[in-house]
């Protein structure tokens, strides 16, 4: 396999947070707990999770937005972790970011070719005025933006199309990964759909990377190569896409699947109800995270946190269930 | 009819401002059978909060107005109520769970005073019998330790449990109708899952009759009985659920399911509806479909169809269904 993209390996961001208690104690919350992936270049890796399970805080912590506690990010074969100054802004210019609310991530007071403009702005890349604009023109309608709309401000437009502006904004420099936390979580199915073809057609003619980060186990299913699923700051499972939905491991990941309404059509499995909540984060159970919902609950799930075991050809499942069915 | 508790005829409500007047709802009629589960599906903006909000009498008035049509309410025409009257409806006979729990119930109280508050204003009985039975709503909706809870405030509760005390507190004076207005969007999947179960739990505990408003076709299939489809402020395909997706027929319907990704099928680009939702200001002459709709022809573009039966008990508004239609 040839050398991959990103490499992300242990990376952990945890919070310090007063417990609220006199003389008080400080508690940190694990947001991201030791979490290790790979992804190729032009792939796409889905992330899905419950609100809670860390997943932007992954999103934002690989683009150094949020800074990690410890682990390391490969970038393109270059240690992106520790880079500062002016290298961390050379590098930077190969990941990009866009935000689940296309209402507050655009500049009210910035016009939409400014917006877009701003990174080519701040790296100097076109030496005069018109090919600058002749970029920017370039990529509004790749990016399927009307151009008589240049000049118009954010509030002009409706949530699909601020969401392309996000979009044409991110591939300005063409960048290698795009992370993409939430993109289409805001908008209507119809608006949806719209956005997922667009990403998808950007991804073949410019051969980038996604981070899809999602809550919605179909849309991540349709766009991504592989899927990771994340509870309270872990991987659970990952995995290729086929084998995950075909035959989930992890109690989670099933349970998850099996919650979806369905339409007809699809298969639709037992039901599986969780009780209860996902646990603070503040205070994550001890041994498997899962374990207080879990309907497979053992002794050993409450004491010791299972490690993520391979169980098929791309396939990794943290579960203590699944030292019996590895076989490869 | 009698076994319908909600009967709305030909409902129309405009907003009027400096565009003129604004049609929300246009010419809307539906009824809700007893014991029944009606959906109401449809992106944002097609009138479906509005048309419940009419019901409850709720709209924001001026600049809201409703300029035709009756509401029947086991015989009463809701539109002509006066405001007295209205109270003794609202939450006793139909009562309402909104989308957002935290903005609809009251931040200082608690949960216990707010559904004290309900009972005590609709039904003659003490302090401790109301808070009797507000405990025993708490109990009934699943929340373990109803003491606990009943004493909290909206801000230590997660948003499951915040969903399902507003459910107590619809529930608490028996309502002959419960108005769900997009009651798990803002939740993850597998409380959605919780929260469904339990609204189908009590609807047929308690015998209510249920208007489920969402936009989420898989909870519609799962829920429903039969649904409406809007469109701009109209209703334009109305049938019994499995009938409705076993032959979807208004263009807008077709295309809204399309352009859902399924998790069992495996499509490279998501069907889209071209252009988007009108604003009601722009309405188009014709059709309000028209401009977005593959078949459309010349009739549609200059003259709107009506509603009209397709087969028997499925109703839906568009000219390829009428004598008379030429283009394909």
């Amino acid at each position: 396999m040839s050398e991959p993209l990103l490499q992300v390996s242990d990376l952990k961001k945890y919070y310090s947070l007063k417990t609220g208690k006199l003389f008080g104690g400080r508690t940190t919350v694990k947001a991201v707990d030791g979490i290790s992936f790979e992804l190729a270049a032009g792939q796409t890796l889905g992330i899905v999770g419950e609100s809670g399970c860390g997943k932007s805080t992954l999103g934002k912590t690989i683009i150094r937005l949020i800074e990690p506690t410890s682990g390391r990010i490969t970038l393109d074969g270059e240690d992106f972790t520790h880079l500062t100054g002016a290298e961390l802004k050379k590098a930077r210019r190969k990941m990009k970011l866009i935000f689940q609310d296309p209402f507050a991530s655009l500049n009210p007071r910035m016009t939409v070719k400014d917006i877009i403009g701003e990174n080519i702005d701040i790296d100097h890349t076109y030496a005069t005025k018109a090919e600058r604009d002749d970029r920017i023109r370039e990529v509004m309608e790749m990016s399927g933006l009307n151009l008589d709309f240049m000049d118009r401000y954010p509030h002009e437009f409706s949530g699909g199309q601020r969401q392309r502006i996000g979009i044409a904004r991110a591939i300005v420099l063409p960048p290698k990964l795009i992370i993409c936390d939430e993109p289409v979580s805001a908008l209507d199915v119809s608006i949806q759909a719209k956005i997922i073809n667009l990403l998808k057609s950007l991804q073949r003619e410019m051969g980038l990377s996604y981070i899809f980060i999602s809550h919605d186990l179909s849309v991540v299913k349709h766009i991504s190569d592989r899927v990771a699923v994340m509870y309270l700051g872990h991987i659970m499972e990952i995995s290729d896409k086929a084998s995950l939905y075909r035959s989930p491991q992890n109690p989670y990941t099933q349970a998850l699947i099996s919650a979806i309404p369905k339409m007809p059509g699809e298969a639709t499995g037992e039901k599986i109800e969780l009780a209860g909540d996902i646990p603070s984060p503040a205070d994550p159970p001890t041994g498997c995270c899962f374990h207080t919902r879990c309907m497979h609950a053992m002794p050993v799930c409450s004491q010791e946190q299972p490690e993520l075991k391979q169980v098929g050809p791309d396939h990794w499942c943290a579960c203590h269930l699944c030292k019996q069915c590895v076989s490869v | 009819m009698e076994n319908n508790i909600l009967e709305v005829q030909d409902l129309s409500m405009s907003f009027f401002n400096s565009h003129g007047e604004l049609p929300a709802v246009n010419h809307v009629s539906f009824s809700v059978k007893k014991g029944k589960t009606l959906g109401i599906v449809g992106e944002s903006g097609c009138g479906k909060s509005m048309t419940s909000l009419c019901i409850m009498g709720l709209f924001p008035q001026p600049p809201g107005k409703i300029v035709g049509g009756q509401i029947l309410f086991q015989g009463r025409d809701l539109t002509k109520l006066p405001a007295r009257e209205m109270h003794k409806i609202r939450g006793k006979g139909i009562a309402m769970i909104f989308q957002e729990p935290m903005t609809s119930l009251n931040p200082v109280l608690t949960i216990g005073d707010q559904i004290m508050e309900t009972i005590l204003l609709h039904e003659k009985v003490t302090k401790a019998e109301a808070k009797r039975r507000a405990l025993e709503m708490i109990n009934l909706v699943g929340i373990p330790m109803p003491e606990k809870i009943f004493a909290s405030c909206p801000h230590q509760l997660s948003g499951g449990m915040r969903q399902r005390a507003m459910i107590a507190m619809a529930l608490s004076c028996e309502p002959d109708l419960l108005i769900c207005d997009e009651p798990t969007t803002a939740l993850d999947v597998t409380v959605q899952s919780q929260i469904l179960s339990l609204i189908n739990r009590l609807k047929n505990q308690l015998g209510t009759s249920v208007m489920l408003i969402t936009h989420d076709m898989g909870v519609i299939n799962e829920m429903a009985d039969e649904v409406i489809v809007m469109y701009a402020g109209q209703v334009v395909e109305q049938a019994e659920t499995a009938e409705l997706f076993a032959h979807p027929t208004h263009p807008y319907t077709i295309g809204l399911i399309r352009a859902i990704p399924m998790l069992d099928t495996e499509v490279e680009e998501l069907n889209v509806i071209p252009g988007s939702v009108p604003m009601l200001y722009e309405l188009p002459e014709g059709c309000l479909f028209a401009p977005r709709c593959p078949y459309a022809t010349d009739k549609c573009r200059s003259h709107r169809p009506e509603i009209t039966e397709a087969t028997p008990g499925h109703s839906v508004r568009c000219f390829r269904y009428m004598s008379g239609w030429e283009g394909e």
